[in-house]
């Protein structure tokens, strides 16, 4: 099996280009050749990238052999545009080879707008990831690769799909061979707010938890982590997570291993 | 005059079909349980997202859920079926499609769906497909690409403010767009959320929880203030109820279609008094001039207002 090692700097430290802290931290972790920029699960963290030195990245980037992978969320009608300003400039700085999308409609876009590979992001497959309770309930026996990637392949073309690591044995038979799999296998999503806990502690009474008011970055570096049985849960941001699992894949040849920066004020061991 | 818009009810009791009908509802959702699916495709596959909380929240086997449409048509209302599952695998997509041939047979309207590739076999069967918030409609790019797979009707995402869903409804008038209306605001994107309720939802769970609270030293928000943020999101946030009657007026003329009320495991008179709420105040809608002169004619169901948190639609 063919197998590359991707760090994720999405979501969980500050949207800025960092050569001392993103060294560091490419200094924690062997054989990484490819790193993710960008977000998962946050219009208003994501717009951020319009400030975003990309041509910086770029060169750090080229000195150290790294690929890299722009990351766009499903972003809410009113920051549409503005989310697609920010494609727009990241692209065209010509180094990023590979965006992952999380939607339809962004998956439409970028199709039509960039000759650039595709990968459908973690939040395309809807499977369930709980790391609480008895393993068979959250995934074994599901085939991962299912009909929907079939259905979206005969409208578009992609080079990969992206799972969490979320059962013991992970099924994808059917996948195209060709096709690359982005397993997340350090922490695994599970939901996301409707609005942010986080953001509202900069914001007044009247204005807290509205889903879209525009937020200081009070997630970064910050998290709240709660115990449950059977394991825990980490709140970064509008985001939950929890520890992926130890997951064996089957039915891939390509994969790439995703590891997340972990950028609050604690070590996690996942 | 009643404003143009539908009240769509959850159903867990057939004997509800008629009183609910008499206090408003226009349109009736509820899924099913099926002794066959579960044999054939086990008990941690689900056929709708309140499987895992049982007959509670499925109180009907697929034969009641073809009675309990029979019911409903014959009083001239609208019957949907949920299908909106985190997951479906091709067999069981098979299995469904096989489904909404007896599911027309017995005079449904609609299913609501969130697997796309369902979306030929309800076409195929005669029954209109209705995009359920796991789709994530959260902006007019995303609606085209369903509306193109052949969805009449969406069901917005919970955290859609009012102009959002103007700006789909302008892109699209002849999407029927649903937007939730009453009850159960969880916290979490209905869209976007993969937990497993067969553990308890993280909305209830974590209110009962302590966190353990990490900071970065370099961290730049007051830290007592992060503290107090966190604790009101987790224990006073939509606890339990939430309401849009305040923005009817406001949704009516974003052109919203269907009110949607939650609760498929809730109480039956709680359901029913929010119906008549809701219906009375259609009413209003109907007669106001303004957006002023509705809200000062509306019934304001004050228990839902107590934390002042609970609002669908806060602006």
């Amino acid at each position: 099996m063919d197998k590359e090692n991707a760090l994720s700097f999405c979501d969980t430290v500050f949207p800025a280009f960092n050569t001392l802290m993103w060294e560091a931290e490419l200094g924690k972790r062997t054989g990484i050749n490819r790193i993710f920029v960008g977000s998962y699960f946050c219009e208003c963290y994501f717009l951020r990238y319009e400030k975003f030195s990309f041509d910086e990245l770029g060169k750090w980037a080229a000195l150290k052999s790294l690929k890299v992978s722009f990351v766009i969320p499903i972003v809410r009608e009113p920051d549409l545009e503005k989310a697609k300003d920010v494609v727009r400039r990241a692209l065209a700085c010509g180094f990023i080879d590979e965006v992952i999308v999380n939607d339809v409609g962004m998956l439409d876009y970028v199709s039509r707008e960039y000759d650039v590979k595709i990968f459908l992001g973690r939040l395309f497959f809807k499977n369930t990831r709980d790391s609480r309770g008895p393993f068979p309930r959250t995934g074994d026996g599901i085939n991962f690769y299912s009909s929907v990637y079939n259905q979206l392949l005969k409208d578009y073309a992609f080079a990969g799909i992206e799972a969490d690591a979320a059962a013991l044995d992970m099924d994808f038979e059917g996948m195209p061979e060709d096709m690359v799999l982005g397993l997340h296998e350090d922490l695994t999503y599970l939901t996301t707010g409707r609005m942010c806990a986080f953001a509202a502690a900069g914001l007044t009474d009247d204005r807290k938890f509205l889903p879209d008011e525009p937020c200081k970055l009070e997630c970064v570096g910050n998290a709240v982590t709660y115990s449950l049985e059977g394991g825990i849960i980490i709140k970064a941001g509008k985001t939950c997570y929890c520890a992926a699992r130890p997951a064996t894949v089957h039915g891939v040849t390509r994969l790439r291993s995703i590891t997340t920066v972990i950028g609050w004020g604690c070590d996690y061991e996942g | 005059m009643k404003a143009d818009m539908k009240i769509l009810v959850p159903l867990n009791n057939e004997r509800d079909v008629e009183r609910y009908a008499v206090a408003g509802a226009d349109q009736f959702y509820f899924g099913f349980f099926d002794p066959e699916w579960t044999t054939r495709f086990t008990h941690s596959a689900d056929i709708n997202r309140m499987s895992a909380f049982g007959t509670r929240a499925n109180r009907f086997s697929f034969e009641n859920a073809k009675d309990v449409i029979r019911t409903i048509a014959s009083l001239g209302k609208d019957s949907y079926v949920t299908f909106n599952a985190n997951v479906y695998s091709e067999d069981q997509i098979e299995f469904l499609g096989e489904r909404f041939y007896e599911l027309k047979e017995a005079g449904v309207t609609g299913v609501i769906l969130s697997d796309a590739t369902l979306v030929s076999k309800a076409l195929s069967a005669g029954i209109d497909a209705v995009a359920s918030t796991m789709m994530a409609i959260y902006n007019t790019d995303i609606l085209r690409y369903y509306v193109g797979k052949g969805f009449k009707r969406v069901i917005v995402p919970r955290e859609c403010s009012i102009d959002d869903i103007k700006i789909m409804h302008d892109a699209f008038p002849d999407v029927e767009i649903e937007a939730f209306y009453m009850r159960n605001g969880c916290l979490y994107s209905d869209s976007n959320c993969l937990i497993d309720h067969h553990f308890g939802g993280l909305c209830t769970d974590l209110r009962r929880r302590k966190g353990y609270l990490s900071m970065s030293e370099d961290s730049a928000v007051d830290e007592e203030r992060l503290r107090e943020a966190l604790k009101l999101f987790d224990e006073k946030l939509f606890s339990g109820i939430a309401c849009g009657h305040c923005a009817l007026y406001d949704l009516y003329h974003a052109g919203v279609r269907a009110l949607k009320i939650v609760g498929r495991a809730d109480r039956n008179d709680s359901v029913l008094k929010d119906i008549e709420t809701t219906q009375r105040n259609l009413e209003v809608v109907g007669e106001a001039g303004s957006k002023a002169e509705y809200l000062s004619h509306m019934i304001k169901p004050d228990a839902y207002c107590v934390s002042g948190l609970n609002c669908y639609y806060r602006g």
